[in-house]
């Protein structure tokens, strides 16, 4: 409810203000109405200036009108003189006063010479109508060559030329009787050249002319000069001397005249009533303007009332505030539009019939602005509402937008925003560079076109050079990146990117390889550890076999001491004698594997001869083989090949090959041996048939457990290849396994022995 | 004279066992089943020789090493199932005189404790009356003037070759020796095409003089290297 008389009030203090600013801008002397105010007095106004300047032409026609028709009295009497010359049917002929005047009465048209008021009847005329060729109006001097020259120049019928001619001299008696008249304020003395080169003067008061001139507000010209001296302003123009006969330019001399205004208003006239007027129409100018001015500031009063109701709405309760703000103006502007268009086809065809044409164009004005202003308010409500429960900037089309490219940034990725940056740079570079030589190309026409021009190379160059040293930070701070994948992908583990370096992409890019390598450390250092537990489990564990192990075999030691005439007991005896040696050797093979294969093992590099070690290898193993009747072959270079190894795990190496070689060769068979070097490295390979099916990959045989006899009815622990292959790495060298059939084929690479660098080197 | 051997070990059947070898080799035996044990009977008895574990409850062999060590000088042989090289030599180096891997040969142990009987009570006094052409490393005895070889004073018999390479070795203990410079000294002749004739006579030496020929304690393989015979 207060809401509705806010509004309401709202409504009539705008309509006040408008009225009020309406009354002072347009009233019924022309959209001056704020002069009343600034003028103070009648006499200082324009209207005044108006009034006189008007008052001054009027004379001046009485004076051209007075000498045409001479005196009224006389015109009455019939005694007019000639004012008109024509070409007639008769021939030449001059018509008078009297005679034009007899015209127009026969035509229905009479004068009445008191007032000056014209009078027609509708008396049917039986005079005669004819078309005559004006050629001089004394009345109207200019009136021949206003019109278009040809045989049709000034013809008019005798009709119209009496009524032109009585309504002229209607006028001209009008101006007698006003302007004759002694009681007025105005007074005035015109000496002008008369008709007949003489000086004839005209007044409406018994003044001298300086005394004219003593009156508050006057007028004084002559006819040699062009200025006026006058007090009042704007200056009446009208009071120039214009003669009436063009050609003549010596009767200016006769032509002077002098106007004064009583501003005291000794008799009642037009001026004293315009003063009166004047008066008033200030005095309401300020009621108007105090209207104006109350209506403004109730207008603002109320409006910031209503905008602090609406922005207390808690929520967005009309439905176009659901509506982007945007779309919202927009619709309100086309409202407007639709709006002012049914003003023009209602209201505006009211106003048209109603007001002056001089103040159309003002409502139209005030129409659109109220329509504008009245949207506008409905915007700022909505906009205030929004504000308040903070959906203004939310519901914008401007934020969605602004949404939808962040949104295409980040989806798009690094190439996305790449496209983005290079449209960007490429954009910016471009206009200033067409700007920079727009400016210069026009550096005549204006001087700061020069310094805008080199403002904008100045900025292009900035510009660039950041994007370079952008580029630049970036490209260093990949190469840091690529060092560091090189470094992972080549085996390191120990990378740390110090993030300080890095920004943006490269940033993301560094976390993540500080955590692939953080990853890679632990799985390796874990692995390590988990290696290593495995190694000490084991070792503990046969440390823990071997103690019952050593009794096992002692007690069966003494079995076989005693005498136990049982053949099978003392068959079973070497059984277990048998399978406790075995046992025994695979605690100490499986230590040694699982130290191999997780190198938590000691390797003391010296320089030694591999060709001496496959001799002394041979020489250990010569009853072995020969216990089966193996042949050993062992082909060999005539000089020594050293290599750079640990001794004691390389006769390891060669221990367990010549083991397998001598316990799974076909017996009767030779073992072929060959130690050389072959480029950098050194190689033993030992060759022979197997006794068994090898029905195995070679790659298999060196796997922890596994024997070339799958049933595993022979000696071994499985475990010889796979330390060989470990040791053999170990030393930084090979051991491949070929397998041809029955041919089983073991080779040993190890890396030729360098001199200088390499000599007793311990890892 | 009866000689009396101190066996310990937390692990009683590998102490009865190792007895009854002894035993049966005529020695006679103490027994004791932890460090302490040992040492109180060290203090009671007489013993010649000790055979200590050294993984034991209470007090550990290389601990009783040490405490026998400040009273007697008789031989320790360490029994254990730890057969790393560390361990070996921490043992040796504390004053043990011999070191085992468990398992072990009992056969090999009689014969390791005999070795060192033999060295402590017959050997230990011989150094003064040494002639010239007598070479010693260790218990390894070379007398060149009668060619004869002791080791822990029991004659070896060797073929001429094999006590030639050995009094080569010995003669330049500590050095090591190629096969080929082994040949050229022996055979006098250059070693063209020389076979493993040389590394199969010093394997069959090895055999003859040392108790385990895997593990010797005189003649040593440098592998890759040559041979050599540890100085001592």
């Amino acid at each position: 409810m207060k809401k509705t008389i806010i509004l309401i009030i709202h409504v009539l203090s705008i309509l006040a203000f408008v009225a009020g600013f309406s009354a002072i801008y347009i009233n019924n002397t022309g959209s001056s109405g704020i002069t009343w105010v600034s003028a103070g007095d009648y006499s200082e106004s324009p209207q005044f200036a108006d009034a006189v300047n008007s008052d001054i032409e009027k004379l001046k026609k009485l004076a051209l009108y007075s000498d045409v028709f001479g005196d009224i009295d006389e015109i009455e009497d019939g005694d007019g003189l000639g004012i008109v010359t024509a070409n007639t049917p008769e021939g030449p002929m001059e018509y008078n006063v009297t005679d034009l005047i007899g015209y127009a009465e026969s035509f229905g048209w009479s004068i009445d010479f008191e007032t000056g008021n014209t009078r027609t009847t509708n008396a049917k005329s039986d005079a005669e109508n004819f078309d005559i060729r004006v050629l001089e109006k004394k009345y109207d001097p200019g009136y021949l060559e206003n019109l278009e020259p040809g045989p049709s120049q000034g013809v008019m019928s005798i009709k119209e030329l009496s009524i032109d001619a009585v309504k002229t001299l209607s006028s001209y008696i009008i101006l007698h009787r006003e302007l004759e008249d002694t009681a007025s304020n105005f007074s005035y003395i015109l000496y002008y050249p008369g008709v007949n080169e003489e000086c004839v003067i005209i007044t409406n008061t018994d003044l001298r002319s300086d005394s004219v001139l003593g009156l508050p507000e006057y007028v004084h010209a002559v006819g040699s000069s062009e200025t006026v001296d006058t007090s009042i302003s704007p200056v009446p123009t009208a009071a120039v001397y214009t003669p009436f006969d063009k050609s003549d330019t010596e009767s200016a001399e006769f032509y002077e005249l002098t106007v004064g205004i009583d501003t005291s208003y000794p008799y009642s006239d037009r001026y004293s009533r315009a003063a009166a007027e004047f008066k008033k129409q200030a005095n309401m100018a300020y009621t108007w303007i105090a209207v104006a001015v109350l209506g403004f500031v109730l207008a603002v009063i109320t409006l910031i009332f209503i905008l602090r109701d609406e922005a207390a709405e808690e929520s967005a309760k009309h439905i176009f505030d659901r509506l982007p703000v945007e779309a919202f103006i927009c619709i309100m502007a086309a409202l407007s539009v639709l709006f002012y268009y049914l003003f023009k086809l209602t209201l505006c065809r009211v106003m048209e019939a109603m007001a002056p044409f001089s103040q159309q164009q003002y409502w139209r004005t005030v129409a659109k602005t109220l329509i504008v202003y009245g949207l506008s308010v409905l915007i700022l409500g909505s906009c205030l509402r929004r504000y308040r429960t903070g959906t203004l900037y939310k519901t914008s089309l401007f934020n969605r937008l602004e949404l939808a490219i962040e949104d295409y940034l980040v989806n798009s990725g690094t190439a996305g925003t790449l496209l983005v940056k290079f449209v960007a740079f490429a954009g910016i570079n471009i206009f200033l560079a067409v700007e920079a030589y727009r400016r210069y190309s026009q550096r005549m026409v204006n001087s700061r076109n020069i310094l805008v021009s080199s403002l904008c190379i100045t900025v292009i160059i900035i510009l660039d050079i950041f994007c370079y040293g952008r580029l630049f930070k970036v490209a260093r701070q990949r190469e840091k990146i690529d060092g560091a994948l090189k470094s992972i992908s080549e085996g390191g583990t120990n990378v740390d990117l110090s993030e300080d370096e890095f920004t943006g992409q490269e940033l993301e890019t560094a976390r993540s390889i500080n955590n692939i390598s953080v990853g890679l450390m632990s799985a390796v250092s874990d692995q390590v550890k988990s290696e290593r537990l495995k190694a000490d489990l084991i070792t503990n564990v046969s440390h823990d076999i071997k103690t019952p192990l050593t009794s096992i075999i002692n007690y069966v030691g003494l079995l076989k001491r005693e005498n136990i005439n049982n053949e099978k007991a003392n068959e079973y005896i070497d059984i277990l004698e048998r399978k406790s040696e075995r046992l025994k050797n695979l605690t100490e093979d499986l230590v040694e594997a699982s130290k191999a294969s997780s190198g938590n093992i000691r390797i003391d590099f010296t320089k030694l001869d591999i060709v001496e070690l496959s001799e002394q290898a041979a020489a250990e193993f010569e009853d072995k083989f020969s216990a089966r009747g193996l042949e050993f072959c062992l082909t060999k270079p005539e000089t020594p090949v050293f290599v750079n190894a640990d001794g004691r795990h390389l006769w390891r190496v060669f221990e367990n090959l010549f083991n397998n070689a001598s316990k799974y060769s076909l017996e009767g068979t030779r073992v072929y041996g060959d130690v050389g070097c072959s480029g950098e490295n050194a190689f033993f390979t030992i060759k022979n048939i197997s006794a068994m099916k090898l029905n195995i990959s070679p790659e298999e045989l060196t796997e922890r457990f596994v024997r070339g006899d799958i049933s595993r009815t022979t000696e071994g622990s499985g475990l010889g290849l796979s330390i060989a292959k470990s040791l053999a790495s170990l030393m930084g060298g090979e051991l491949k396994i070929e397998i041809d059939g029955d041919l089983y084929k073991a080779t040993v690479l190890l890396p030729v022995y360098k001199e200088p660098e390499d000599e007793n080197q311990t890892y | 004279m009866q000689q009396t051997i101190l066996v310990c070990d937390d692990d009683r059947e590998i102490v009865e066992s190792v007895c009854i070898y002894l035993e049966g080799e005529g020695f006679a035996t103490l027994k004791a089943y932890d460090g302490t044990e040992a040492l109180e009977i060290l203090n009671k008895q007489h013993a010649d020789l000790c055979v200590l574990d050294v993984m034991m409850p209470v007090l550990d062999g290389i601990r009783t090493t040490l405490k026998i060590r400040e009273k007697f000088n008789i031989p320790i042989i360490i029994l254990s199932a730890k057969s790393e090289d560390t361990d070996k030599i921490l043992g040796l180096n504390i004053g043990a005189d011999d070191y085992i891997a468990k398992p072990f040969s009992p056969l090999e142990l009689v014969a390791r404790v005999k070795s060192q009987l033999r060295r402590y009570n017959q050997l230990g006094n011989i150094g003064g009356t040494q002639e010239q052409a007598v070479y010693k490393c260790g218990g390894l005895t070379i007398n060149d003037d009668n060619k004869e070889v002791f080791v822990d004073g029991e004659p070896i018999k060797l073929t001429p070759i094999e006590y030639n390479i050995l009094l080569l070795l010995v003669k330049n203990a500590g050095k090591v020796y190629s096969i080929n410079e082994i040949y050229e000294q022996i055979w006098n002749e250059e070693a063209i095409g020389a076979d493993n004739t040389v590394a199969v006579h010093i394997r069959h030496i090895r055999e003859k003089i040392e108790i385990n020929p895997r593990e010797p304690r005189y003649l040593k393989v440098v592998w890759g290297v040559g041979y050599k015979v540890e100085k001592q």
